[in-house]
């Protein structure tokens, strides 16, 4: 029944669409003929001719009015009148292209902003993966007493040749590179050495150049690299002829086969990719033997579900157990969806999302505010063109029709805003992707369908929403007084004028909400930046360099090296002190459980997870950190001399209140367990975070520890010392090992690259320019509207100069209207904020403390809303300046006369 | 400003379906039918007419073509289709069925 009716309508309907003029002809040939036949009839009658034919038309109840009924009949008039409105919707614009390029460029900046934001929000939340078909995408960990570790080169063999669940598996491993053929302009970097298979694995394609090959995996042919993307960007200046050429790594020359994609670099991750030798990756050194580990990822079998992988993981994870401990399930392979990490995201992500939300509710109130300044331009526009509204009423076209004419008309403008806002966001995917990967690496912005779409639906959303009340208002006309009256403005000029300031009052509260949100991050990131640190990070140089795998495998090869340089160090002109520790402030800290001692006899000790540190001597004199009580470690601390230890204050108070610490004993709760001494206390100093909250610390002498990294504080006499000290070093040290570079840096660069402060400053940035944007914006649509208000009131203006008023009166009258605007503006913001702080968080997440919250300031900071306030009042002074000056300069007989 | 006939909802389509079972005619054919079979006790406007029959053509019940009139001239011709056909047995049956209802209430006696 339906496909038969179809089968009649289709024909018909597209008939009409593209045969219109001659369905049109047999439309009005078919009624010529019944006029026809009509009149002859009545002439039969003896009608006089004149007569038989206009009885004929009247009988038809008005021709014209018929014919439209048969039109819409056809089915396809609302898509012909669309057209015809479009046709005359572009006409209108070009006729004002001042209004069009002025309505078109602010919705193209607030579109923009927000179609970016959620390219990033998408990319970094909403997200599946960049990867292909990322939900057959695992990782296989190794679970040893309840901690998740990363398996080792053997147990991914097994899980490679044994399984039957996966279409690839594939591993990566960690490697540094120096890079650069000459000592002084070589360059530590982070490398990863993945299996050939592991770009396949995730389905990455490099931007340029190919994937590794099969053979790569073998000693002799894995000379070859891919670069990350950001690498080759600062490097190679993102020339692309660098596929194919060598450059030197570990002075040893590879060839660059390809570049990855821009997504998949990271601040942290590594730069340089090169084949995985499993063989000689894990004999590397012969004390890590054991401890060398690689990642494992695979990729399902399209037929295989997650948990079946997992059985069959988990009994080939078995021949890795202990035979003994068997029973106990201490040590087993697990595999995880990849997904997960997605769902549990780790603090610092969970920082960083908070963060783009921020921004993305900013760029948000960024483009209501655009939309606002074109809803009163349009109404400014809707009033002008009273007349030919009236006049097109008068000719018989209804309300309804009209309203559909002027949406037609500014959904042409928001969709016009929307293309130029694709085209700008394309133009700047680079920068934001650059500032949103700082703060959380893999975050891009990559011009997709789902970026397209959101684009076209926000801008049709806020046609609707903002076109809908200058049509409303633009269509409703009473004819008589229109067509009657010469000044088209004088009538519907009040309550559009109202509606206008209106929009204006909505544009500064939102102005208000933006500003103070960005004030109270401003504020707080200038309180953590200049929080109270604990220690002095000025005048000191740092230092430190990564050990190759081949040589400095022994803990003490490593503890003599550092001591040497250290040695070498101190005899440098210009160098104070300095001190050793394998984390430096703003570094963060190991942790471990430790057993300690409890002040009261007979209780045992207390076991809790504490952060530690181990240092040299001189360390905390270098830092001018205070002992509290008790002594620094000095040299004797060696390896052999008796096991001591430093707690810091918040430690002392916390295990120890009311007593001193200093006799008491603290030991690892794993081994090696030997007991420690406490010898001194030593003040607090944040070691992560500059905000953080201060909590128990331990120090460690570092000859005791032999840790695996090693770094330097160096202080300097004076900051002249600084440049001077910073240029030999590397000279310097030399002779104490001439393979090594030392990479330099300063503890006022470590804070500033700490943690917290890196995810602040994206969130800043951005802020301030959607703040900054939002400001232009105001001043843009407060200028327009004053103007427009002062143009439709010259009449009264004149009146009020002729009556006597003065300029300044005048100056007053067009000043005072604009404040009382901007003041219930900044009343609605006012609470506006006051409510949307609300959400911000006033603590970080996680155990690191760091993060995006509300630091030293209050979510009422009276000053933020203060400034904000100002600002916003002289923004809207100044745009409101040049429109009162006009109005005090009109001429009343001109004026006047304009009647 | 157009004036509703004084038929009732929807029996105008009745009547023009049914006048075109009986033969293909032209739209003033048609308004001449219309008065003639019905003793002009039925009043259809010539204006509201062709919106009418435009409406039966777009839905497919009736088909037109172009095909010389009795005093030699040109002009469009309706006639019933499948579709029609079968339109026309249904609104038959819905009229049969209210009429005879309306008329069954009409008649009862007061008590």
């Amino acid at each position: 029944m339906r496909i038969e009716h179809w089968l009649y309508t289709i024909p018909l309907r597209l008939r009409s669409l593209f045969r219109r003029n001659r369905v049109e002809q047999e439309l009005a040939e078919e009624l010529q003929y019944h006029l026809a036949r009509k009149t002859e009839g009545l002439l039969a009658q003896g009608m006089t001719s004149d007569d038989a034919r206009r009885a004929a038309l009247r009988s038809m109840d008005g021709l014209e009015l018929r014919k439209e009924q048969c039109r819409d009949t056809r089915g396809v008039n609302l898509l012909e009148t669309l057209l015809q409105d479009l046709r005359f919707g572009l006409r209108m614009l070009r006729k004002s292209p001042g209004f069009a390029a002025a309505a078109v460029l602010t919705l193209a900046l607030g579109i923009g902003a927000n179609t970016a934001m959620f390219g990033l929000v998408d990319s970094a939340f909403l997200r599946r993966l960049p990867y292909r078909e990322p939900q057959r995408l695992v990782h296989i960990w190794t679970l040893e007493n309840d901690d998740t570790h990363t398996p080792t080169p053997a147990q991914y063999q097994a899980v490679r040749d044994e399984s039957k669940s996966f279409e690839q598996v594939a591993a990566q491993g960690w490697a540094d590179y120096l890079y650069g053929a000459d000592g002084s302009l070589s360059e530590n970097l982070r490398g990863a050495l993945v299996t050939p298979n592991w770009f396949l694995t995730l389905g990455v394609r490099p931007l340029l150049g190919r994937n590794f090959r099969d053979e790569e995996q073998r000693v002799g042919q894995d000379g070859v690299v891919i670069l990350s993307y950001d690498f080759w960007q600062n490097r190679f200046h993102a020339d692309p002829s660098i596929i194919g050429q060598q450059i030197v790594l570990n002075r040893r020359p590879v060839t660059v086969v390809g570049v990855l994609p821009i997504w998949s670099s990271s601040k942290y991750g590594p730069k340089i990719f090169a084949p995985l030798v499993l063989n000689s990756y894990a004999n590397q050194g012969d004390e890590r033997a054991g401890k060398v580990r690689v990642e494992i990822i695979a990729r399902l079998k399209p037929d295989v579900t997650l948990s079946q992988s997992r059985s069959e993981v988990e009994v080939i994870g078995d021949q890795f157990r202990n035979p003994s401990a068997l029973a106990d399930r201490s040590q087993r392979l697990v595999v995880e969806d990849f997904a997960e990490m997605f769902r549990h995201p780790p603090p610092t992500v969970q920082n960083a999302q908070r963060g783009l939300w921020m921004t993305a509710v900013s760029a948000g109130i960024v483009l209501l505010i655009a939309c606002a300044n074109v809803g009163s331009l349009l109404l400014a526009r809707g009033v002008k063109r009273h007349r030919e509204v009236a006049v097109r009423t008068a000719l018989g076209s209804s309300r309804g029709r009209m309203i559909r004419q002027l949406l037609t008309e500014s959904t042409l403008l928001f969709l016009f805003g929307g293309v130029v806002a694709l085209i700008l966001t394309r133009w700047c995917a680079q920068i934001i992707t650059k500032l949103a990967s700082d703060m959380l690496s893999g975050a891009y912005l990559q011009m997709n369908v789902r970026v397209f779409i959101v684009s076209l639906v926000v801008s049709l959303l806020a046609a609707l929403a903002f076109g809908m009340i200058p049509a409303l208002h633009g269509s409703r006309v009473n004819l008589n007084e229109s067509l009657k009256d010469a000044t088209p403005n004088a009538p519907g000029g009040s309550p559009s004028r109202r509606l206008r300031n209106g929009l204006v009052a909505g544009q500064v509260a939102l102005g208000m909400v933006l500003l103070v949100a960005f004030g109270l991050l401003l504020r707080s990131y200038l309180h953590v930046e200049t929080s109270r640190l604990g220690y002095d990070p000025h005048n000191v140089l740092t230092v430190a360099t990564r050990f190759p795998f081949t040589r400095y495998t022994a803990p003490a090869d490593r503890a003599r090296l550092m001591h040497e340089a250290a040695e070498r160090l101190r005899q440098l002109p210009g160098v104070e002190s300095v001190g050793i520790a394998d984390s430096l402030p703003m570094n963060g800290a190991d942790s471990a459980q430790l057993r300690i001692e409890a002040p009261t006899p007979k209780v045992p000790p207390v076991q809790e997870e504490i952060w530690f540190v181990s240092v040299g001597p001189e360390y905390f004199s270098t830092l001018k950190v205070p002992m509290l009580s008790g002594r620094s470690f000095d040299e004797r601390n060696g390896q052999a001399s008796s096991s001591v230890a430093i707690v810091n204050e918040t430690f002392a108070r916390h295990f120890f209140p009311g007593s001193n610490p200093i006799g008491y004993h603290i030991a690892f709760a794993d081994s090696p367990t030997t007991e420690r001494e406490i010898v001194g206390v030593v003040s607090d100093f944040r070691q992560r975070n500059p905000e953080e909250d201060l909590r128990p610390l331990v120090y460690f002498p570092i000859a005791q520890t032999a840790p695996p990294r090693w770094s330097m504080a160096i202080r300097v006499r004076s900051a002249g010392d600084l440049i001077n000290v910073a240029s030999r070093i590397n000279n310097w040290l030399q002779p104490v090992d001439p393979q090594l570079y030392w990479e330099l840096g300063s503890l006022e660069a470590e804070i500033h690259d700490s943690e917290s402060l890196t995810l602040r400053r994206p969130v800043i940035t951005l802020l301030a320019s959607f703040g900054s944007l939002a400001l232009i914006l105001v001043i843009v649509g407060v200028f327009g509207v004053t103007s427009y208000s002062v143009a439709e009131r010259t009449r009264e203006i004149g009146i009020r100069t002729a009556l006597g008023a003065g300029h300044l009166k005048i100056v007053g009258l067009v000043l005072r209207e604009s404040l009382l605007v901007a003041c219930a503006g900044l009343v609605v913001g006012s609470l506006g904020a006051f409510a949307i702080t609300r959400f911000f968080p006033t603590a970080g997440i996680g155990w690191s403390g760091s993060g995006i919250f509300l630091y030293g300031v209050s979510r009422t900071d009276s000053l933020t809303y203060g400034l904000a306030a100002a600002l916003l009042v002289s923004v809207v002074l100044a745009a409101t300046w040049a429109p009162a000056g006009r109005a005090s300069r009109v001429d009343p007989m001109v004026a006047l006369r304009h009647e | 400003m157009s004036k509703p006939s004084d038929l009732v909802q929807g029996t105008l389509d009745l009547l023009l379906l049914k006048i075109l079972a009986l033969e293909p005619l032209n739209g003033f054919a048609v308004s001449q039918r219309l008065k003639q079979i019905s003793c002009d006790v039925l009043q259809v406007s010539d204006g509201s007419l062709y919106p009418a029959l435009h409406k039966l053509e777009q839905e497919g019940w009736i088909t037109a073509e172009w095909k010389l009139s009795e005093n030699n001239r040109r002009a469009k011709f309706y006639s019933l289709t499948r579709l029609g056909r079968r339109q026309l047995e249904k609104e038959a049956g819905n009229w049969n069925r209210l009429s005879s209802a309306i008329s069954h209430v009409v008649k009862l006696k007061e008590a």
